[in-house]
């Protein structure tokens, strides 16, 4: 047996968690989409929206923040691994969204149903570090090794991913507005624990209660806030159980007139419960955090029927998940007179 | 009647509409002492103006908001001027809403609007004794789409006849609503509890408002 083949099970290790599952530091949400529209009037009707999302993140941060670096024992002395690459994900979120006139108390029953459509990129890189004096061949191998388990991380992969479906009640006022809803979010998207990537982000189903607060000033300022909390299932086709985790998505604008807003939007996702691992070897099982801060600026027609915003959003404090930068550019509709 | 034109805007002037700045402001009429217009949002309320035969003052004018989205430009009329919003409700004699539509609204939404807000600002009991008349509120906005930037809602008080008569752009919208007990819950959307302290303050002519 080659003295080297021991490595590979360890870099795939930490290689591995870009962007497979959840349990491997992919999170099932939007992070940063929900912005001014959760502190605007919705009358009832039908809304279709369309939003593009363009991620990029050119470093991965482990468990306490730092670049992922993991120390190998080999028969010539420990040998360094420091991972980095690069991940880009595009993704096409085409919501449609009913707001009846059905009331539930004073609120009224509402129904979201979200499909994305994913883009996924990702190349990974694995660089040993040789203290001096390693032998050439444990360089070579340990380096094959790298570069072959980097290679079985990366790829690309586009197609559609899981569907949300959120049934919620709408509360309105001159002033503020809340919502609760209740929503599944079905493993419908392309998904193979074999490969890199995967546009679903696995075999499992997530339940996810959702809370939205907002309240508008009369002098223009305006705050909102859209808070789920996920609780996911398990992955039938690894055995995993990805941990619960907080999603928050908030914004403060200020109104320059009847049509334009500027803001400052950020995002949290904080898990909660550490993930359930049917093979800890194989997954990384740590608890996902990141947080998310950048400008936004909103457009609305003059007869209220188009919403367009646009945001960056720079990621900070992340753990077990690659740290980059968001951009969005959404477009929401009212569909009926 | 819509607000589109200086020429329109100076016949609106004359019967308590019109065109002017973005802020409730006295307009500069001329004669110190004289009841003054109200300048709300570009829109321009006369001092008076008449409701079947009996004339009426203006109590105050102000924006209404829909969360952070100007939506109308809203004046009130009363027999005479009070900053109580309780005695507004009760004074009698003939009384006029005078609504101009900022932006386009659809006349659905403005509908929804409205009886989300008289649900939200009645008292208890308001909203049961009064069914057959906020369920014909939906009727007033029936036989259109929307109202344009411009358009004007008139919701008048006829004491002679104890009916609630709606109005679009001086045309009316059907037979008035019969009820005393109708026309307070209507006053209330711009004057309840539930409603911006600026909307209600404007309306009642407080300072600033």
């Amino acid at each position: 047996m080659n003295k080297n083949v021991w490595i590979a099970p360890a870099l795939l290790l930490c290689l591995s968690p870009w962007a497979q599952a959840t349990e491997r530091g992919a999170v099932r949400a939007l992070n940063g989409a929900a912005g001014a529209e959760v502190s605007s009037a919705q009358f009832p009707g039908w809304y279709g929206q369309a939003w593009l999302q363009h991620y990029r993140a050119h470093e991965f941060k482990d468990g306490a923040g730092r670049r992922p670096l993991q120390q190998l024992d080999t028969p010539a002395g420990p040998v360094a691994v420091a991972r980095g690459g690069e991940l880009r994900a595009t993704v096409v979120v085409l919501r449609g969204t009913w707001l009846s006139e059905i009331r539930l108390g004073e609120g009224k029953f509402g129904l979201s149903a979200t499909l994305p459509l994913v883009s996924l990129e990702q190349t990974a890189r694995a660089t040993p570090r040789f203290a001096a004096g390693t032998p050439a061949a444990v360089m070579a191998g340990v380096t094959a090794q790298a570069n072959a388990a980097a290679a079985a991380a990366s790829g690309s992969r586009s197609g559609a991913g899981d569907v949300e479906l959120m049934p919620y009640v709408d509360w309105q006022t001159d002033s503020y507005r809340y919502a609760f809803g209740l929503g599944l979010v079905a493993p419908t998207g392309q998904y193979s624990a074999a490969r890199a990537v995967n546009p679903g982000a696995g075999k499992f189903w997530t339940l996810r209660p959702l809370a939205v607060g907002s309240y508008a000033w009369e002098n223009g300022f305006e705050l909102g806030a859209r808070a789920s909390y996920s609780i996911n299932g398990e992955n039938r086709a690894t055995g995993n159980r990805s941990g619960q985790y907080l999603a928050v998505d908030a914004s403060s604008h200020y109104r320059l007139n009847d049509f334009w807003k500027l803001g400052l939007q950020g995002f949290l996702n904080w898990q909660t419960t550490a993930d359930r691992c049917a093979n800890p070897v194989a997954s990384l099982c740590g608890k996902v955090r990141t947080l998310g801060l950048g400008p936004a600026i909103n457009y609305l027609s003059e007869d209220g029927r188009v919403f367009v915003d646009a945001k960056v959003l720079r990621e900070f404090g992340v753990r077990n998940r690659p740290e980059g930068t968001v951009f969005w550019l959404r477009l929401n509709l009212r569909l009926d007179e | 009647m819509r607000l589109h034109s200086l020429t329109r805007r100076t016949v609106l002037a004359c019967i308590g509409l019109g065109a002017s700045l973005a802020l409730p402001v006295q307009a500069q009429t001329g004669n110190a002492g004289a009841v003054q217009s109200v300048l709300v949002a570009g829109i321009e309320f006369a001092p008076s103006t008449s409701v079947g035969n009996q004339a009426v003052v203006l109590n105050g004018a102000g924006t209404s908001n829909i969360m952070s989205t100007r939506a109308t430009a809203v004046g009130l009329y009363l027999s005479a001027k009070t900053q109580d919003a309780d005695k507004a409700l009760a004074l009698p004699g003939a009384k006029r809403l005078t609504v101009v539509a900022l932006r386009d609204l659809s006349a659905r939404d403005l509908s929804n609007a409205l009886l989300d807000r008289i649900r939200q600002n009645a008292a208890p009991g308001e909203v049961e004794a009064n069914v057959m008349q906020i369920a014909a509120v939906g009727a007033v906005f029936g036989t259109r789409k929307k109202m344009g930037k411009g358009d004007v809602l008139t919701i008048d008080w006829l004491p002679g006849s104890k009916a609630t008569e709606f109005r679009i752009n001086g045309e009316s919208t059907g037979e008035p609503i019969a009820g005393e007990r109708f026309y307070p819950l209507m006053m209330k959307v711009w004057l309840g509890p539930k409603v911006r302290g600026s909307t209600r303050d404007a309306l009642l002519g407080a300072e600033g408002g």
